[in-house]
């Protein structure tokens, strides 16, 4: 009879960059259960509400997570509009677009670097972190801000991007591509990657669905559920937009997901600068919420959908801010899928859902 | 860089190459992967031997994020007192100086001087790589002094640990308080005192 | 569609396992539950959402229960349901019963219980006890937080809102 351990994981470990607890369950080497422990990163912040107006919250709504920070701009702001049944430009909403995009793009190249450390690959940790340099650098030449960009507002964008300066970012990401296909390349291609990941935390479709499991987790396991499909903003501009999938549903199949939405956000980008309209950018916004107005919106952070819950109450602060992300929902297919694994896959696992514990935490 | 060299005793092994260890107490993120970033080519720490170690008793540096809430205060401490003299610490951030934009959450205790003694602050939202280099250079000075002091038998110098407005105390974390370097001031109020 | 038009549907508490059902048996998805701090009359309101793909149509039931009320887990139908009604019984006092995987009140290590029912924007810093057995509390209940001015919610929150802004507003 193997006799059962209990082995904690984190929150402090190498290859976490957020603190998040689990306690594994284990029979000799395989994991039996695992039961995530959050909390490290709670900060309260939904409290708030009661201190900061509905326009200065947009402050606060960006600082629930570093790595997803213009998403959370986008989703709160799309959020307060929905609820004050205010029309943004058409010009903004491309501009949000194409830095959401941009967002996307250096959650994933993060994400890689992350992972290939874990896998002791250090150099190209390295080559994917500074190849991200060149996304921050244009963060910092449009908006002055390279993690935390100060840029969508209720109402549309905070300043206008002019089309040269778009030109200039798509000419960028051109020239990155190369690198990137290389960087991607080394890492997909490799044998001892494939080979640890291969046929590693595998979730069924089936599951995927039962679990509620979103973004390239779910996307991975052959769900093509996305919010960018469903015609929103920008969106609908796209001549032609299908969510990346796979049918393998394992470790491997998830960095491959994520690998290809890099590329497909170069091209949503390229695409959206090309065709985006001419016009104002900002709208200046009346009034306070009405009593008792709600809305739910839904965006697509790099990890998954994420949702927006705003309960307003006649008075410039809002009664109720609730942010639901991805993580969230996917903490529960994680222990799932950590089922029937060995000890020494746990930190793969882990890395693969690409866990942004401070998102889901507030 | 040009750092005073405060060795009397011949070429210090502390500035050469001290390791990092770096947690994130509640940080939204935004400054840990700017503490990360400083590591990758462009901002390059490793040039001062800087390696970024999960182990807290091979650290000399530590590099802390975040306005520390409940849950986290616990390993702060613990990873603090794991590591070994000298040792240095560094708030990162604007939401580690003082708690950010969260400072009056319910579950934020406003920085990480709250919680162990801190030798540099590095302000931001998210701190600038330059910045945290600049605070690391600092810090390696400090550190010099530390082992300055610890090799002369002098006691270390800690900072104090800023507890709330009005009570100021000083934590006192190193084990065996006989031996307990720096004088302890017994706090104005509330007399159950700060000595371990 | 440029906005994104979610139901909300007014329910009774009791229902909602009826519903949950339903729903999954429509394959429908779960989006989240969470609660709302207590309106006037002192009645909590938890809010279920859920989605259908097929329509792209978000649906949010509501339903306003006394504090410390309980009410049934979803992580029986949808089992991603535990971790956002284990956040809801630690800020909000909500019992929910049979969840899949009960923390018991340890989700959160908070300051104090149901730290979201308390609607004072200023509130009191607990008594926090030091690790050698001295104590301490920080700012008095009703003084502001350091550096914080107290905003006035009747207060415009725009510039040319207030009502001696001199002419009409200039154009934006």
């Amino acid at each position: 009879m193997a006799k059962k351990t209990l082995v904690p994981f984190g929150p402090q470990h190498p290859v976490l960059p957020e603190p998040v607890h689990l306690d594994l369950v284990l029979e000799d080497e395989t994991v039996v259960q695992a039961v995530p422990q959050v909390g490290y990163v709670h900060r309260g912040l939904e409290n708030l509400v009661d201190k900061r107006d509905f326009q200065q919250f947009t402050y606060i709504a960006e600082r629930i997570c570093g790595i997803c920070s213009f998403g959370h701009s986008m989703g709160y702001s799309q959020a307060v509009e929905n609820l004050m049944g205010i029309e943004v430009p058409e010009r903004a909403e491309y501009l949000r677009v194409i830095f959401h995009e941009m967002s996307r793009m250096h959650s994933h190249l993060l994400w890689l670097g992350l992972a290939a450390d874990a896998f002791g690959f250090e150099s190209l940790f390295m080559h994917s972190w500074r190849l991200r340099e060149r996304l921050l650098d244009i963060f910092e030449r449009t908006t002055g801000g390279r993690v935390i960009l100060n840029f969508c507002i209720p109402g549309g964008v905070v300043h206008d991007i002019e089309n040269t300066e778009l030109e200039a970012i798509v000419s960028t990401l051109r020239g990155m591509r190369e690198d990137y296909d290389q960087i991607a390349a080394t890492f997909l291609d490799d044998a001892s990657v494939r080979s640890r990941l291969s046929g590693v935390g595998y979730l069924s479709k089936a599951d995927a669905r039962t679990y509620g499991c979103v973004g390239p987790m779910a996307r991975a396991s052959g769900w093509d559920v996305d919010v960018r499909n469903n015609g929103l903003g920008a969106y609908s501009a796209l001549a032609d937009f299908k969510p990346v999938t796979s049918q393998d549903g394992d470790c491997y199949a998830r960095c491959q997901v994520r690998v290809e939405e890099v590329r497909q956000s170069i091209d949503i980008i390229t695409e959206l600068a090309s065709k985006i309209p001419d016009g104002e950018t900002l709208v200046k916004i009346k009034g306070n919420p009405a009593e008792g107005a709600e809305s739910l919106t839904r965006i697509e952070q790099p990890r998954g959908e994420a949702i927006y819950y705003i309960k307003g109450n006649g008075t410039k602060f809002l009664e109720r801010c609730r942010v639901r992300t991805p993580t969230s929902t996917n903490i529960p297919g994680m222990c799932a899928t950590l089922g029937g694994s060995d000890l020494a896959d746990v930190p793969n696992i882990v890395l693969t859902i690409d866990p942004c514990i401070s998102c889901s935490e507030r | 860089m040009s750092v005073k060299d405060t060795s009397k005793k011949g070429a210090s092994y502390v500035k050469k190459s001290p390791w990092i260890i770096h947690y994130d107490a509640a940080s939204c993120n935004g400054c840990d992967i700017e503490v990360l970033a400083s590591l990758t080519p462009l901002y390059d720490v490793e040039r001062f031997g800087i390696i970024n170690t999960g182990n807290p008793r091979h650290a000399d540096i530590f590099l802390v994020t975040g306005s520390v809430n409940e849950q986290a205060k616990p390993v702060i401490e613990q990873i603090y007192s794991q590591m070994v003299e000298p040792k240095v610490v560094i708030a990162c951030g604007i939401c580690a100086c003082s708690g950010g934009v969260f400072k009056t959450c319910y579950n934020t205790m406003g920085g990480i001087d709250q919680v162990i003694p801190v030798d540099v602050y590095v302000p931001g939202c998210a701190v600038r790589p330059e910045a945290l280099i600049d605070g690391v250079v600092r810090a390696l000075d400090i550190l010099e002094q530390k082992r300055a002091a610890m090799d002369a038998g002098l006691p270390v110098p800690t900072p104090e640990v800023k507890l709330g407005v009005e009570t100021p105390r000083v934590l006192h974390t190193q084990d065996d308080p006989d031996e307990s370097g720096t004088p302890i001031e017994p706090a104005a109020q509330g007399g159950e005192g700060a000595k371990r | 569609m440029r906005f994104q038009d979610t139901k909300f549907i007014q329910i009774d508490a009791q229902d909602i396992l009826g519903i949950a059902t339903a729903k999954r048996a429509d394959d429908w998805r779960f989006l989240e539950v969470h609660a709302n701090r207590p309106n006037k009359e002192g009645k909590v309101e938890i809010v279920w959402s859920f989605f259908d793909d097929r329509a792209l149509q978000a649906v949010a039931y509501e339903a306003f229960v006394d504090p410390g009320s309980s009410v049934d887990s979803l992580s029986g139908i949808f089992p991603c349901a535990f971790m956002f009604e284990n956040e809801m019984h630690d800020l909000y006092d909500i019992t929910v019963r049979n969840i899949s995987l009960d923390y018991h009140g340890n989700f959160y290590q908070v300051t104090c219980d149901a730290p979201m029912m308390d609607r004072d924007a200023d509130k009191p810093r607990r008594t926090v006890s030091l690790g050698n057995g001295g104590t301490y509390a920080t700012t008095a209940p009703d003084a502001p937080v350091q550096g914080e001015a107290r905003q006035d919610p009747a207060a415009p929150a725009h510039e040319d809102e207030r009502p001696d802004a001199a002419g009409a507003a200039t154009g934006e």
